[in-house]
């Protein structure tokens, strides 16, 4: 498979997004699990808590009046004036207040109905008053003088002699008892006692009330059995782990019997566990327990109570598996839905995108790929798309612009596609200035230079070359003006190698020079010069070298006539009178030799009659042993001219092994021209001239002549 | 008809006019003469019958006192009003009481006075009346015969002439009676106060919750009579915020005191206390006899009377406010 696949931006985004979901959802449904773990726990022990505060709440909200109540009846005015009155020894009034008192007292216990007993006890522990309430026929009365106790050594009597105005103290909660025996049936109390304080700080008395137990081990029965299907159990003890309640009513009153049960041996020790905590609640043998302090009197923080209830952890923690199955079944539809949407929706982005980049991609390579990309979103996907429209809908306008600028066709108007379109104000700037390039040309054109153009910046290439051009042409311009003004002497500085026109300038002055030179050195009669055509259409200095050659020739033709007629007279001249062949041979191969201005040349006479040919005369001919002074018809060159009568002209003679001797020299002449003496058809002898020069045609032909 | 002649018309009207003024001066005339004018001097006559009886008592029953010096040794002087006076005519009720009780008669019930500002000075005559006929009763009970003592005729008697003589007659009832008064009977005084004061406080609306002070067991009667003083004192504040006219008791201070004096002062706080109730109203509340105690002990009576004046500051502080 092609790797490139998994490279793919949409796959990137994809496994980046997946990723990173899958990390998130992974860690979100880690931390959530973990947290609702915690949270079913913490819920767990919250409830549990949340039970004992509520048992809590109920018991101190049950006990919370009793103090109210017991500091009420014991601030009773009556109950003042009675102990006042008793201890003066004022019966009267005592026993008025009194009945004062008890009628208030008796009236206080049947609307509370929840307190036993309350009495009033005198500093030597006498019950002086004491008042009963009995819940089931809802009566309450004084006891008889005659049933009055004596208290004196009984914790609620001496322990709340010591304490201050308002404070109280708080017996255990126990059964309660009348005559030194526990009272049958059991009646579970709570004792209140408080100092009865005057206001010159003196006790006079301690007020005690009994409070009705069984309403507050009601509250934990109801409980008990409201909490039965969770298996939920309370307690409620002591500070040693004496119950007060417990299901099983024989382990109740514990520390009273001395029998039943005791909360640190049916479950751990209560002082390592609680400590002074005044609640908590903890896992203990897969029982999770909550436990809370009860104070029967807040003002009263020695006197404290626990309650406490127990529930087996599987059950308390039962709807945390429930949970376990769903979040995992929601995490995996959460993954699975993250999945098809991120893949969707990334498809969605990036389906365009691909469009987008393939258009981009051909827009780099200069192709414009117009098609209709399918994006409706008004987001950020929707504005790349929208903007690659844009741009190459503005490329495209630009290429069209481009193109016609190109195409020399500035009369197009270009549309800005915005206020900050710097390519289209880029472009309208550039046909701007091609325009005015234009007109420039346009004018340079028509020779007209004087036009001026104005760089742009340093930078302006075109300007600047337009403006080199410009000064260029003029110079150009004055160049040939003053040429065709036929001053030709004039200068010009060459561009470089490059600059054609000057250059062809500079040869066209040149040319003229020449083709003036030419014509003065013609007008001097001075042919030697020799101009050149510079090509087939030199028209000029084709016919220019046709006249100078028509003229050289015309000279030279006239020269060589002049020479030829002159050579002839006076050979002719210089020949007559002479009968001795032999000096008229030896002079006339002197005159020719040194009027043609050959080195040496050598006269062979014809002897018909031997058909040999001897030597007669030489100039400057020296006689060598390898060469012969005669020579048979057809031997040699001489021989061979003598035969066919015609001249045969040697030139470049270097070769060694040419076996063809010359009569004058062994040396190897430039040319060597031996022609044959004829006089009116007949071979009077051969001649034979060797020149270390070109002969000419006139030479030969004045030699033959 | 000349008999309607206004002449005749104005004759009769003058005339009637005449007759009707003359019958109202003869109306009034009988009115000021069947009301007898009491004098101190008769007052103080009336005492001396009593003291002569006493002294007739004394000798009877064979008891030595100094006369004289008794007189001497309580004659104060002070601006008094009769309330004061009255009120020691009730403290020789209660020791005729004593007396009777002593002698195995029944005791009375004295009268009490009624709350007012001005106690009447003839009030005091008929208490010294009362006295007077309360020994002869108890002359007739014991069958105790004695010539009639003659009703002196005294001049330029003051109200003081009075008490003094009357203060002197108690002393003197204390050496018939062979005994002061005991804790116990100034005890019921006290408690005759706190009634006094209670009903004042009730009457007034002031929530009382005032207690009796510390019980002190050490305490004298020295001690008992300061409170008393302070009591006063302290009505007489009251006193004369509300315009009644004051006495002043720093003449009973002494040295040395008595339960006998306690009990002085007891019943000169009941006496101003009457002017309080009047003032406040409880003119119809008059106070009543004290019970009998027995066994109180000048600790009990300090203790009450502190009691009182707690209660008494909150009348005092009421006025303050």
């Amino acid at each position: 498979m092609n790797l490139s696949f998994f490279f793919s931006l949409q796959n990137k985004i994809f496994f980046i997004f997946f990723f990173v979901i899958f990390i998130s959802i992974s860690l979100v449904a880690w931390y959530g699990f973990n947290s609702t773990e915690k949270a079913y726990l913490n819920s767990a022990f919250e409830l549990s808590a949340q039970s004992t505060k509520s048992l809590e709440i109920e018991i101190e909200e049950t006990l919370k009046s009793v103090p109210k109540d017991v500091l009420f009846v014991s601030d009773f005015y009556a109950l003042k004036r009675f102990i006042i009155w008793q201890s003066m020894g004022v019966n009267k009034q005592a026993k008025e207040w009194k009945e004062i008192f008890s009628e208030s007292l008796l009236g206080f216990l049947k609307t509370k109905k929840s307190y036993y007993k309350a009495r009033v006890i005198d500093l030597e522990g006498n019950e002086i008053i004491s008042a009963r309430y009995n819940g089931n026929s809802n009566k309450a009365f004084l006891l008889p003088d005659n049933k009055l106790q004596n208290k004196q050594g009984r914790d609620y009597v001496e322990k709340a002699k010591l304490l201050k105005k308002g404070q109280f103290y708080i017996s255990t909660m126990n059964l309660n008892i009348e005559n030194n025996e526990i009272e049958m049936p059991y009646v579970p109390v709570v004792r209140y006692s408080t100092p009865m304080i005057n206001e010159n700080n003196e006790l006079i008395g301690i007020f005690v009330i009994n409070l009705y137990a069984d309403k507050i081990l009601e509250i934990l029965e109801r409980a008990t059995l409201e909490d039965k299907d969770k298996q939920k159990v309370y307690f409620l003890i002591d500070n040693f782990g004496g119950y007060f309640f417990h299901q099983d009513v024989n382990k109740r009153w514990n520390s009273q019997l001395k029998q039943g049960g005791n909360f640190n041996k049916d479950h751990f020790d209560l002082a390592k566990k609680f400590k002074d905590k005044h609640h908590g609640v903890f896992i203990h043998q897969s029982n999770i327990y909550s436990f809370k302090k009860i104070h029967p009197s807040k003002e009263n923080q020695d006197s404290y109570w626990y309650v406490i209830s127990s529930v087996d952890t599987s059950i308390a923690l039962s709807e945390l598996q429930n949970f376990e199955l769903i979040f995992s079944l929601i995490v995996l539809s959460v993954l699975l839905l993250s999945f098809i949407l991120i893949r969707f929706y990334i498809a969605k982005i990036i389906k365009p995108l691909n469009q987008v980049t393939t258009q981009l991609k051909a827009l780099s390579s200069g192709e414009i790929r117009k098609e209709v990309i399918k994006y409706s979103q008004d987001d950020e996907i929707g504005e790349i798309v929208s903007s690659t429209r844009k741009l190459i809908n503005a490329i495209e306008i630009t290429i069209d612009q481009a193109n016609a600028v190109a195409s020399g066709d500035f009369s197009q108007e270009i549309k800005l596609l915005g206020t900050h379109d710097q390519l289209g104000n880029a472009l309208i700037n550039m046909t701007k200035r091609l325009k005015e390039i234009t007109s420039l040309a346009q004018k340079l054109s028509t020779g007209h230079y004087d036009v001026k153009i104005v760089a742009k910046s340093n930078k302006d290439q075109l300007g600047l070359a337009l403006i080199e051009m410009i000064k260029y042409l003029e110079t150009i311009g004055q160049i040939t003006e003053s040429i065709a003004m036929g001053n030709i002497d004039v200068s010009y500085q060459s561009k470089g190698s490059n600059d054609r026109l000057g250059q062809a300038i500079l040869q066209m002055i040149q040319y003229l020079n020449s083709v003036l030179n030419q014509a003065n050195a013609i007008s001097k009669q001075d042919f030697s010069h020799a101009i050149e055509a510079k090509s087939k259409d030199d028209e000029l200095g084709i016919a220019l070298v046709t006249m100078t050659d028509m003229l050289r020739e015309n000279s030279i033709k006239n020269k060589d006539d002049a020479w030829f007629s002159h050579g002839i007279a006076e050979f002719s001249d210089n020949l007559s009178g002479y009968d001795d062949i032999s000096h008229l041979a030896k002079r006339a191969v002197t005159m020719a030799c040194r009027y043609v201005n050959v080195s040496s040349g050598v006269i062979y006479i014809y002897d018909k009659a031997k058909e040999q040919l001897n030597l007669i005369a030489s100039y400057a001919f020296v006689n060598r042993e390898n060469l012969s002074d005669f020579y048979k018809l057809g031997e040699g060159i001489v021989g061979q001219v003598a035969l066919e009568k015609k001249a045969i002209f040697l030139r470049n003679i270097k070769d060694k092994g040419f076996e063809i001797q010359s009569a004058t020299t062994l040396a190897k002449p430039k040319e060597v021209f031996t022609f044959p003496i004829i006089h009116e058809g007949e071979l009077l002898g051969v001649a034979e001239m060797m020149s270390y020069e070109s002969l000419t045609a006139l030479h030969k032909d004045y030699l033959l002549k | 008809m000349s008999y309607f002649s206004i002449t005749y018309h104005s004759f009769l009207i003058l005339l009637v006019s005449i007759s009707m003024n003359f019958l109202v001066v003869i109306e009034k005339t009988q009115a000021q003469t069947s009301v007898k004018q009491i004098t101190p001097n008769d007052v103080y006559a009336q005492v001396m019958l009593i003291s002569d009886e006493l002294h007739f008592l004394l000798n009877y029953f064979n008891l030595e006192h100094d006369h004289e010096g008794i007189i001497k040794r309580y004659h104060i002087q002070t601006l008094l009003k009769p309330r004061i006076t009255w009120q020691k005519t009730y403290e020789i009720m209660i020791k005729i009481n004593i007396l009777r009780s002593s002698h195995q008669l029944p005791i009375i019930e004295p009268v009490n006075m009624e709350p007012v500002l001005q106690l009447n000075p003839d009030m005091v005559y008929e208490q010294t009346q009362r006295i007077l006929t309360e020994i002869r009763i108890f002359k007739f009970r014991q069958n105790i015969h004695s010539q009639g003592f003659e009703l002196k005729t005294f001049s330029n008697k003051t109200p003081l002439d009075v008490y003094n003589a009357l203060a002197h007659i108690s002393v003197s009832f204390d050496e018939l009676n062979r005994s002061g008064f005991t804790p116990s009977y100034v005890f019921g005084e006290t408690m005759r106060i706190y009634n006094d004061l209670s009903t004042i406080l009730q009457h007034l609306g002031i929530q009382d919750k005032t207690i009796p002070s510390t019980r002190n067991d050490q305490a004298t009667p020295n001690d008992t009579f300061d409170i008393a003083m302070k009591i006063l004192n302290r009505i007489k504040l009251i006193q004369v915020k509300v315009g009644i006219e004051v006495v002043d008791f720093s003449v009973f201070v002494k040295k040395s005191m008595t339960s006998s004096d306690v009990f002085t002062m007891s019943q000169m706080i009941i006496a101003e206390l009457q002017t309080i109730k009047a003032y406040f109203g409880l003119k119809n509340y008059i106070t009543p006899a004290a019970s009998r105690y027995t066994n109180k002990t000048p600790a009990d009576v300090d203790q009450l009377m502190n009691w009182n004046l707690r209660k008494l500051s909150l009348i005092y502080n009421l006025g303050e406010r």
